[in-house]
């Protein structure tokens, strides 16, 4: 397709999917904001003098307003949060970092009580907030709720291993803590302060059976998913091609009347998220395969919920039974672009060793041919011309196989192949220094970024709207010295539109990020109104 | 059909007794099968008291094939012995 018969889709709306990257994705989950993960990123460390290192991070709790008070954003203390790791391409997890979350009142667990009446006679009546007071770095005596969590490594199958807990290696405690949420502020006093505060729960741990130490932090962040997301889903209210000569997003061709780049664009700039973080040695992670390795996140709830007619805060319900996983993700986006709707929570339940129960969906996916059935017609038909399809036309099509299930061969495929989902790394590809990072990951010739692994600063919107339109049917900058070359799963004849600068016009780069652990910044504060 | 709910409740009764034996549901001592498909209905009752008493790293429950009699759907204090 040329340049100019991609003038007449300016004028026309591309109805995709949810590009969230797993925000309320499933229509189950959607009910259970605490347990929905919400994005999962996994890298080689490119703090300084961090090398060798892996970071994790999973995001869960969507869309937080930071002015969600007064209770903010907990997460579930009757759930597990898990990180899920296969060394050795069989689909099944060798190592499990599981989160557990106890929540408690200050005051002894009785909750902060004020004396309330004539003197003599006055009565403590317990506060309705969770702090009453400034909390800083340095004193934090006016909270009245805290978060503390563990975190066990389990040695094998997540539900069968051995289970072993992370220790502070300051401590040798076992028990961490979740600062509390930027509740604003007057609370926290600037973001240096709060940032001072939340600095004080990165924990370096002790991991079993690794002979050097890792990191942790559990708390909230700023969203660090970038997204045009309203306008996507009111049938994408622009048009999803890059219409200038923008450096990075653009392809020497700018669309007329495409959008183009602009931090607006990004609605979710003023949400925050809530961060699971490991820092763990690559060493500690790669097993005995190829030193690539497959991850992913999940949560999961005891399958008996009874709510409590006499809910208390200690007891609102009673949770007994099987962990019964409700929330999983590896890569961005799969279940909102590839699954279909009646299975999206049948996925989030499921494990990658059972993943080929969904391969058509990706073998034979839906969205390109939603979108071709929409909108072939109408090209045609301003254009003149003579389209067959805009869908890439290849069946299977191994470009996604390739892209969801098994990685690339010598970039991020592990040491078996086993179809499944997760999000694949390999440890062995040099780190870019954040600046020198391109959002497109390697489709720009950047091999340390997605689909290598995630890091914060990839743009895997646009990724996966160019992937699934049949990017990888064109050549790409990954040969010798970047020169352009075939993966030879598909060709350019494949997919008419696939060489389209797609793009939803919300760009994100490394710079955009903290460049030490946890990466993602500072939450935005609950107050004041003008500082959110 | 009253004699196929009753054998049931007496099965599912006996595997509550016994994971009610470990004070604690998170202690394994014995994992009580998944219920089998079956076309009778089962006391919705008595299976959540089962699948709450299941062991936490035991597998979850498939309930696609169960039909449920939801018997205690007036009666608030069903669960109270878990509660409490």
């Amino acid at each position: 397709m040329s340049k100019n018969s991609w003038t007449a889709v300016a004028a026309l709306s591309f109805p995709l999917l949810a590009f969230a990257s797993s925000h309320r994705e499933a229509p189950n989950i959607a009910r259970m904001p605490t347990v929905d993960g919400t994005d999962f990123y996994m890298f080689d460390s490119y703090e300084a003098g961090r090398t060798g290192y892996v970071t994790i991070l999973a995001n869960y709790v969507p869309l937080q307003d930071s002015y969600g008070g007064p209770n903010y954003f907990a997460l579930d203390p009757n759930a597990i949060y898990e990180i899920h790791i296969d060394n050795n391409g069989d689909a099944v997890e060798d190592l499990t970092f599981r989160f557990q979350f106890t929540n408690t009142l200050g005051n002894n667990n009785a909750g902060i009580a004020l004396p309330i009446g004539p003197t003599g006679s006055a009565q403590n009546v317990a506060v309705p907030l969770k702090n009453v007071g400034p909390v800083s770095a340095a004193s934090t005596a006016n909270l009245n709720f805290f978060e503390t969590y563990t975190v066990t490594v389990i040695a094998g199958p997540s539900q069968t291993g051995t289970g072993t807990p992370v220790t502070n290696t300051a401590t040798g405690s076992s028990t961490f803590t979740k600062p509390l949420d930027y509740v604003g502020q007057k609370t926290f006093g600037t973001d240096a302060g709060y940032a001072a505060y939340a600095g004080q729960f990165v924990y370096t741990i002790s991991i079993p059976n690794c002979t050097q130490t890792g990191r942790v932090f559990v708390g909230q962040r700023k969203e660090g998913f970038s997204v045009n997301l309203g306008e996507v889903f009111d049938l994408v209210d622009f048009v999803p091609i890059e219409g200038d000569n923008d450096p990075v997003y653009g392809n020497g061709h700018p669309f007329p009347g495409g959008i183009t780049q602009s931090a607006a664009n990004n609605i979710l700039a003023g949400k925050n998220i809530t961060t699971l973080a490991l820092e763990l040695p690559a060493a500690c992670l790669k097993g005995a395969g190829n030193g690539v390795i497959g991850g992913w996140t999940t949560a999961s709830m005891r399958q008996a919920r009874i709510l409590n007619p006499g809910a208390t805060f200690a007891k609102p319900e009673v949770d007994g039974g099987a962990w019964t996983q409700v929330s999983r993700l590896g890569s961005p986006l799969v279940n909102e672009l590839v699954i279909g709707l009646p299975d999206k929570d049948h996925f989030n339940a499921s494990a990658p060793a059972n993943d080929t129960q969904f391969a058509t969906y990706v073998t034979n996916p839906s969205l390109p041919a939603l979108l071709n059935a929409l909108f072939l017609a109408p090209v045609n038909a301003t254009l003149g011309t003579t389209l067959t399809n805009l869908a890439p036309n290849n069946f299977p099509r191994n470009d996604l196989v390739a892209a969801f299930l098994t990685g690339f061969k010598g970039v991020n495929q592990l040491a078996a192949v086993t179809p499944s989902e997760m999000l694949r790394l390999n440890t062995a590809v040099a780190v870019t220094p954040a600046a020198s990072q391109s959002p497109l990951g390697v489709a720009a010739g950047d091999l340390a970024g997605f689909p290598n692994g995630r890091r914060p600063g990839d743009d895997v919107v646009d990724l996966a709207l160019r992937v699934v339109m049949g990017a990888l049917c064109y050549p790409l900058p990954i040969g010798t010295n970047g020169a352009p070359a075939n993966l030879g799963l598909c060709a350019p004849t494949n997919a008419p539109v696939g060489n389209a600068a797609f793009t939803d016009g919300a760009p994100v780069n490394a710079l955009d990020f903290d460049q030490t652990f946890p990466y993602l910044k500072t939450p935005l504060p609950g107050s004041p109104i003008g500082a959110m | 059909m009253r004699k196929l709910i009753n054998t049931w409740r007496i099965m599912a009764a006996g595997l509550v007794g016994a994971g009610a034996l470990a004070a604690c549901h998170d202690d394994v001592v014995t994992v009580p099968p998944a219920p089998t498909a079956s076309a009778t209905q089962i006391p919705f009752s008595v299976f959540a008291q089962q699948v709450y008493s299941n062991a936490a790293n035991s597998t979850p429950v498939a309930v696609n094939s169960l039909n449920f009699d939801f018997d205690v759907n007036d009666d608030p204090t069903a669960f109270d012995g878990l509660i409490m």
